[in-house]
């Protein structure tokens, strides 16, 4: 009785262990294992990045009408600006199961480094005081926005 | 008319204090994916805290002694060490979330990155728990905390359309372009941040600080009963504004300065002023508790002398793990985890410890050796017996819910 009480106690860690290990792991982007799995990895990119700019685009619209205070926009732009990161990396380093999908790669990626370009744009022009900047960077913004929900749609 | 006072302030401070950084991240979160669609768990939540939180705190008022004071007692030295790992490991994870939550907040004001506030809000937490009263600390920052009443005032400044709002609430549906686990994933998340396992420690100890007495069970029932479910109203205007101004966009909230948002959008820099204080006042403020709350726990456990009426010579290894938890809570931070994550994955595991949580207070609170005529009555154990089944369901379906939806993507 007590031995096996005894070797449960390796065990349990183990078991703690291999859960803690799962439940990190469970972060991780799943590699695309057919056309279908990574459809569902550039609609999941697109539908974050779509996120991403519309909340920057937000910001600089309320900022511009005076409604938002610079270090409260500053930060909310550069947090969607760092949240596209690891969407950009994650969609990245799938690479596509089939010549067919190496299109749908293309005009993801293409997208999603445009989004990337237009919110480090929208950042600086917000922390440069730059007016006609940040009204630029609100249509770019918005239109990106736009054809990356519609591409979504279309893979949906 | 003091005793009122005393009253109105406990309610005013229970409704302040009763939101933290769980519940702003989730109801932010949720709102924007899911509408109102969610409510249900949060009212569901709400009475569960509720039925607990009373429970505990008249454990404190008859015995005069905390409820983890008498866990080890009642349920013996196994059964006490495994409530207390478990709980000190999620109480420890969501202090460290709270005091992330504060270094963005700082942030949001002005701009500096929140790597460099982590510390300097590490120490400033650890200083209030070491040299400002009980009373002060617990007062101050649940009054200002009410600050995010705020965002009640966006949500009915965003004109929305309030029969959609209400269809939503009360019909629930899992939104066309969700699954169901994800679903239930955030079903489970609310839940856990609804009922945090801290809040009863924190509540069971304090009663002891301020020496409760049985003859105060009616203003302790009136803290609970009133300031907690109003508080749980303005988790539901959190996720109110996040659904009027997010969802129809298709913004996905990660961020707390996501969730303030809407407010400057509805109220413009005065808005987005209290939002500040708000968010500033309850994740300091939670800070404090979820601090006091391990050394609380791990000092009852031991048996060591404990408490902030204590002197601190008195109570010296009380202190030593305060001090200790707020450098470990830094220290996770500072590996650059994400405050925000941190915070989702503490109200999951928050789900997955409550069981060996709410257990134990209502084994205590049916013994008539500590409570005499003050046990549980009918209505008490039912309603206690009910919420542990729902308790159970949750923590059990957390961890597989975690894995399923890859921590609800």
């Amino acid at each position: 009785m007590s031995g096996r009480a005894r070797s449960a106690g390796p065990r349990g860690i183990c078991g703690l262990l291999a859960m803690v290990v799962l439940v990190v792991v469970s972060g991780c982007v799943a590699p695309a294992f057919d056309s279908g799995a990574f459809h569902r990895n550039a609609v999941h990119a697109l539908d974050s990045a779509v996120g991403e700019t519309r909340t920057a685009a937000l910001v600089l619209r309320q900022h511009l009408s005076g409604r938002i205070m610079r270090p409260y926009a500053d930060t909310v732009v550069t947090n969607s600006e760092e949240a596209l990161g690891p969407v950009q990396a994650s969609f990245g380093s799938v690479d596509p199961p089939t010549r067919a999908d190496d299109n749908l790669r293309d005009d993801v990626g293409g997208l999603l480094s445009d989004a990337g370009d237009a919110l480090a744009a929208a950042r600086i022009a917000l922390r440069t005081h730059d007016a006609r900047g940040m009204r630029k960077s609100v249509g770019e913004l918005g239109s990106l926005a736009d054809r990356m929900e519609q591409l979504s749609e279309r893979l949906s | 008319m003091k005793k009122l006072f005393a009253l109105a302030l406990g309610i005013l401070t229970a409704i302040g204090g009763f939101v933290d950084i769980g519940d702003l991240v989730t109801n932010g979160l949720v709102g924007s994916r899911f509408g109102l669609s969610l409510v249900w768990v949060v009212v569901v939540g709400i009475v569960g805290i509720c039925v607990f939180a009373e429970m505990s705190g008249r454990v404190a008022a008859v015995s005069g002694r905390a409820t983890f004071d008498l866990v080890r007692e009642r349920l013996g030295p196994r059964m006490g060490l495994l409530n207390l790992l478990a709980s000190m490991a999620v109480t420890l994870l969501t202090y460290a979330a709270e005091i992330g939550g504060v270094a963005l907040a700082l942030q949001l004001a002005t701009s500096v990155n929140p790597f460099l506030w982590i510390p300097v809000v590490g120490a400033a937490v650890w200083v209030v728990l070491w040299r400002v009263k009980f009373a002060v600390l617990e007062n101050a920052f649940g009054i200002a905390g009410l600050a995010l009443v705020v965002f009640a005032v966006a949500l009915w400044q965003l004109g929305p359309d309030w029969a959609d709002l209400w269809q939503q609430a009360s019909r629930p549906f899992v939104p066309h372009d969700e699954s169901h686990t994800t679903y239930f994933y955030y079903a489970v998340a609310l839940f856990g941040a609804a009922m945090t396992p801290y809040e009863v420690f924190f509540f069971s100890s304090g009663g002891v600080e301020e020496h409760w007495e049985a003859k105060d069970l009616g203003t302790m029932r009136a803290n609970v009963l009133i300031g907690f479910p109003l508080g749980g109203m303005l988790s539901v205007a959190i996720a109110g504004v996040a659904t009027v101004v997010y969802q129809p966009q298709g913004i996905q909230v990660g961020t707390l300065g996501q969730i303030g948002l809407p407010v400057g959008q509805a109220l413009g820099n005065l808005g987005l002023a209290f939002v500040l204080l708000g968010f500033f006042a309850a994740t300091f403020g939670a800070a404090c508790e979820t601090g006091l709350s391990v050394g609380y726990s791990i000092a009852q456990y031991l048996g060591w002398q404990w408490g902030k009426s204590v002197a601190p010579l008195q109570a010296a290894r009380f202190h030593t793990v305060v001090l200790l938890s707020s450098i470990a809570a830094v220290g996770l931070l500072l590996t650059t985890a994400d405050p925000i994550q941190l915070t989702e994955y503490s109200v999951v595991f928050s789900a997955v410890a409550l069981p060996l949580t709410y257990f134990p207070i209502l084994v205590v609170a049916n013994d008539r050796t500590y409570m005499g005529r003050h046990v549980n009555g009918r209505l008490s154990n039912t309603l206690g017996t009910a919420y542990l089944v729902v308790v159970l369901v949750a923590a059990v379906a957390a961890i597989p819910l975690m894995l399923v939806t890859k921590a609800g993507q």
